[in-house]
């Protein structure tokens, strides 16, 4: 039910092209075409939605310092990044409790809160329920592997918690649909970790595609990590002795994914390149890289509808096309200078960035001159703020919607899938993004979901 | 091919090391060597796994007997693994399969066959779903529930119904299926959406917010008066899924016109929130209550910046304009603050737009070409058109740079500038030639005291800051000052890039200083030039830095 239209693009009047036609999607999505429309048809900016400070608690009073409790699921490696650099810095969050089937990923979590803190308070548990219970926590951030991320975010959401979830943020396209609709029927505010919609230089790339500074955009190119592979495993590794559930619950570890006999790889971080587990190289850059290729050309209620088989290791050079004619290009190459790179390929010009560029590079260096402005008018016009994790906390208190929504996440992430399974089946794919199916082909679209373990069935 | 040295295996399972190919996955055996290695009693249990994975990405018909079989194995890996593979093949005859399995098996296996109906499962599973539904085990009822949530057939629905109260997972599971029967049937759902409402002992507070959004989607005109009542409610989940149902209700304009004529009734953090959401579902048909919002003197200021936030957004930027005037005097700092950096971006326009709008640039951020005079202050340094004078070298006269793109009537300019701390500047509007200080002056420094002045050689600070004022044919000065003319004084940054937009039309000059209108001036004078130089002045005083750039022009 609910859902968004795209952006309609209306180019300024200087341009004589005609527009391309709208990508195609859903017929229930017939809104909005005003906002944006009015924004960028005269030019004219849209300004602060920075809603004073004196305005909005969430207990409808004027409180601005409520603090949002929140609660970590799955906290391991990257959860220490969270929580160190992103979660713990806020001062309108209180993180306090963990959840982690690994008793000293919970026991490290608890050390590096109760320090931060300088209290002993947070408290720590291995079934999810002991959380998504609680009346007190407002929402949680889940940094699980891979295949726990919808399932934990879809349990948390009915039980009425926001979620901050890790990406890559599903792992088929089926799971992506329950994710959209389960935030909508719950009312939650969902942010799924893909920063770089936050980041200033990306947001900037972004704009000038999305404004018509480049002209028409005809290609987009989206980095994929040149050292990882496309082709998934399925056998086990060998079987080693299980642990002492007190240490790891290999049950809760596995969750709804199919058994295997445990060996200590899985949990150390060898589950990338199994099938059950990963999502593949085009899932580990390509939630990054294509969520930004889509947000920038409108796509964000779509997918490509084109899926070629390049048959190489790594996906290179895979050209996805969208219905109307722009092609999104994944490469693993090295044209960008760090990681996570995209480039935007117009009629008038091109942009490219990537992780640790001091700016952009641009066709036209006169561009650059007004960056600060463009991205500026972006902030102001959207109200979002150049920091992901903010940008989720203000929308809890608000409710509008953030910028890695459940849509743009679900979206992005079927473009990874239909990816993944056109190098699998090793042919070529098209597919339908209003019915999110593939077009003949029966064995493609089995890979839309896959079953749960007895007694896990979440989504 | 890789190969596990833990796993053993005969020359007969030979399609299993095939299987454990790791690249591609699909090459796979054909169907008739799969069924070959489940019925191998030699093939090691990855090996039968893998074969379960591939029959479903590729069986047939032909292999669902062979996987109903395992249904009821020993080992829930190989439950789970004929699940996996009975889900994904897409043939009539496995429903039939599996709601035999689940008639005749128990515990863990019968859970999961339950799992798998609720995937896969039509309108010929409920009768068996249904009476699950009474059974002993709590987890097979649970998991009854979910699937019928699923498959929210009117029998599912009514089948959750009857256990509502009774069982704790019928209330989450009949929401479900009622939203699945919403996305293609809003007014059946309806009905459902008020059972749970209705229905007492009430769910859970989360099923009860998903009842009431359902309801206020599907509900017609019930649904609209339970929105209106819900956003007046006193807990702030209930007014939040009154909020969220604004951007998720379909287009409608009649529908937004009643969601948006609710700001008038609401508390301020109210209004701001649905100004918001108002702004997200992007229909303009909410612009004449915005407009009242923003407008209304004794609203909060909050409030109204929300609404002149969204009136922008929706496309009525003229009454946006007028409130930001209006709230750059409010009480309130930062929505003064955010009012006038509102005010300042609504008139930046991409250069794509203003050279629709017939802007043509004055300045080639290169060097002096279309530009003359000056006495030699003037360069080009970084792109910025610079005047700078030192100690050692001061200016001690008055000095202008005259634009050689000729004189102007009626135009439109608009250029960025920054100044030193001492400067002194302006841009002189309808010069006569050779003097320079001869006529009409938007006015600079670096204090910003004489910002968005307009200056006359005659009258001096005549076109004042905040005001409209009319020089009359007789010298009189006659002056009405803006309602917000104390916050003017606020507009300017220094020491930082500023702008000017300066509107010479007739015999009105007017300044907008960062978007914001500063100065009005109405020369009657028959003297008055209606044409004339554009020229940059560096004017006498202390050591100072004048910049220039994006200087752009249009005729009117």
């Amino acid at each position: 039910m609910a859902c968004r239209e795209p952006l309609r693009r209306v180019l300024v009047l200087k341009f004589t092209m005609t527009p391309r036609a709208p990508l195609p999607v859903s017929s229930a999505c017939n809104r909005r075409q005003f906002l944006q429309k009015a924004a960028l048809a005269t030019g004219a900016v849209v300004f602060p939605s920075l809603i004073p400070a004196t305005a909005l608690g969430r207990n409808g009073t004027i409180a601005p310092s409520n603090r949002i409790v929140m609660a970590g699921v799955g906290f391991g490696r990257r959860a220490e990044y969270l929580t160190g650099h992103w979660f713990l810095q806020q001062k309108d969050v209180q993180l306090v409790a963990i959840c982690d089937v690994r008793k000293e990923r919970r026991t490290a979590a608890k050390q590096r809160i109760d320090a931060h803190y300088k209290n002993t308070d947070c408290t720590t548990c291995v079934e999810m329920d002991e959380v998504l219970s609680r009346a007190d926590i407002d929402a949680i951030v889940s940094a699980t592997g891979d295949r726990l991320h919808t399932p934990v975010a879809i349990r948390a959401m009915r039980a009425g918690k926001d979620v901050y979830s890790e990406k890559p943020a599903t792992m088929t396209t089926g799971e992506g649909q329950e994710l959209v609709r389960t935030a909508a029927a719950y009312g939650r505010v969902y942010q799924a970790g893909m920063q770089r919609l936050s980041e200033r230089n990306f947001i900037f790339c972004d704009e000038l595609a999305r404004r018509g500074f480049l002209g028409e955009i005809q290609t987009v190119h989206a980095h994929l990590a040149p050292w990882g592979g496309v082709h998934m495993r399925r056998d086990w590794l060998p079987e080693q002795p299980l642990p002492n559930p007190a240490e790891i619950d290999w049950d809760r570890w596995l969750g709804p994914c199919p058994w295997r006999p445990y060996n200590q790889e899985y949990v150390k971080g060898g589950w990338h390149n199994h099938y059950d587990f990963y999502t593949s190289v085009i899932g580990e850059w390509g939630s990054h890289t294509f969520a930004s290729c889509q947000s920038a050309l409108n796509a964000q209620d779509t997918s490509p509808v084109h899926y070629p088989y390049v048959n190489n290791a790594n996906a290179d050079g895979l050209a996805m096309t969208f219905a109307n004619g722009v092609k999104m290009l994944s490469l693993a190459d090295s044209q960008w200078r760090g990681s996570c790179g995209i480039r935007y390929i117009g009629t008038e010009g091109w942009c490219a960035t990537a992780d640790g560029y001091s700016a952009p590079e641009v066709s036209n260096p006169a561009l650059l001159r007004d960056l600060h402005k463009i991205v500026q008018n972006y902030l102001l016009r959207t109200g979002r703020e150049l920091d992901h994790v903010r940008n989720f906390l203000s929308c809890v208190k608000s409710r509008r919607e953030t910028v890695a929504n459940p849509s743009l996440t679900h979206r992005t992430m079927s473009t990874v899938h239909c990816a993944n399974i056109a190098q699998w089946l090793g042919r070529d794919l098209t597919w339908d993004p209003v019915k999110e199916e593939f077009v003949n082909d029966d064995q493609a679209n089995r890979l839309r979901s896959r079953a749960s373990r007895e007694g896990w069935q979440i989504v | 091919m890789k190969i596990s040295s833990a796993l053993f295996f005969s020359i007969r399972t030979l399609p299993a090391l095939v299987l454990l190919c790791t690249a591609p996955l699909f090459a796979a055996p054909s169907e008739a060597e799969l069924l070959a290695v489940l019925r191998d009693p030699d093939a090691s249990v990855n090996a039968q796994v893998t074969a379960l994975q591939q029959l479903g990405d590729s069986g047939t018909a032909a292999a669902i007997p062979a996987l109903t079989a395992l249904l009821g194995a020993d080992q829930a890996f190989l439950r789970d693994a004929a699940r996996y593979a009975l889900e994904n093949i897409p043939d009539p005859s496995v429903e039939p399969a599996l709601l035999a399995a689940a008639e005749k098996l128990s515990g863990p296996a019968q859970l999961g066959v339950v799992q798998s109906l609720g995937q896969i499962g039509s309108a010929k599973s409920v009768p068996a779903l249904a009476h699950f539904l009474s059974a002993e085990e709590t987890g097979l009822v649970a998991t009854a529930a979910q699937s019928l949530g699923k498959i929210a057939t009117p029998a599912a629905l009514a089948a959750l119904e009857a256990r509502l109260g009774k069982i704790s997972s019928a209330a989450p599971a009949f929401l479900q299926a009622a939203d699945r029967l919403a996305s293609h049937d809003p007014r059946a759902a309806a009905p459902h959406y008020r059972r749970l409402l209705e229905f007492f002992p009430a769910p859970s507070e989360a099923v009860r917010l998903g009842a009431l959004r359902g309801l206020m989607l599907t509900g017609g005109p019930e649904g609209f008066a339970l929105w209106e009542k819900s956003l007046r409610a006193d807990d702030v989940a209930t007014v939040d899924t009154a909020l969220r149902a604004v951007v998720d209700f379909p287009a409608d304009s009649a529908a937004t016109k009643r969601f948006s004529s609710a700001l008038a009734e609401v508390s301020p953090a109210t209004q701001i929130r649905l100004a918001a959401v108002l702004t997200e579902r992007g229909d303009p048909a909410a612009n004449e209550a915005l407009r009242q919002l923003a407008l209304h003197d004794s609203a909060d200021p909050a409030a109204r910046f929300a609404a002149a936030r969204a009136l922008v957004a929706l496309g009525d930027i003229s009454s946006a304009e007028k409130a930001l005037n209006l709230l750059l005097v409010s009480a309130d700092n930062s929505v003064a603050d955010s009012a006038r950096q509102a005010l300042h971006f609504l008139n930046y326009e991409t250069p794509a737009a203003e050279a629709a709008l017939g802007f043509q640039p004055m300045f080639n951020g290169e060097n002096l070409d279309g530009w003359r005079g000056g006495d030699g202050w003037w360069s080009v340094v970084n792109g910025v058109l610079t005047a700078q004078s030192t100690a050692e070298k001061p200016c001690t006269r008055n000095s202008h740079l005259f634009w050689e793109g000729g004189e102007k009537k009626d135009f439109e300019l608009r250029a960025e500038f920054r100044l030193s701390k001492d400067a002194n500047s302006g841009i002189q509007l309808r010069a006569r030639d050779a003097n320079g200080d001869t006529s009409y002056q938007a006015d600079m420094n670096g204090s910003g005291e004489y910002a968005g002045f307009l200056y006359h050689p005659e009258f001096h600070l005549v076109g004042e800051r905040g005001s409209q004022v009319v020089l009359s044919a007789d010298k009189k000065i006659a002056r009405t000052p803006f309602p917000n003319k104390e916050a003017l004084n606020r507009v300017f940054q220094p020491g930082a890039w500023n702008d000017y937009r300066i509107v010479a039309q007739g015999r009105t000059l007017t300044l907008y200083l960062n978007g914001v209108k500063t100065s009005e001036f109405t020369d009657l004078r028959p003297a008055a030039p209606a044409a004339g130089l554009i020229t940059l002045q560096m004017h006498s005083g202390p050591p100072m830095k004048i910049e220039f750039r994006n200087l752009r022009l249009r005729d009117l």
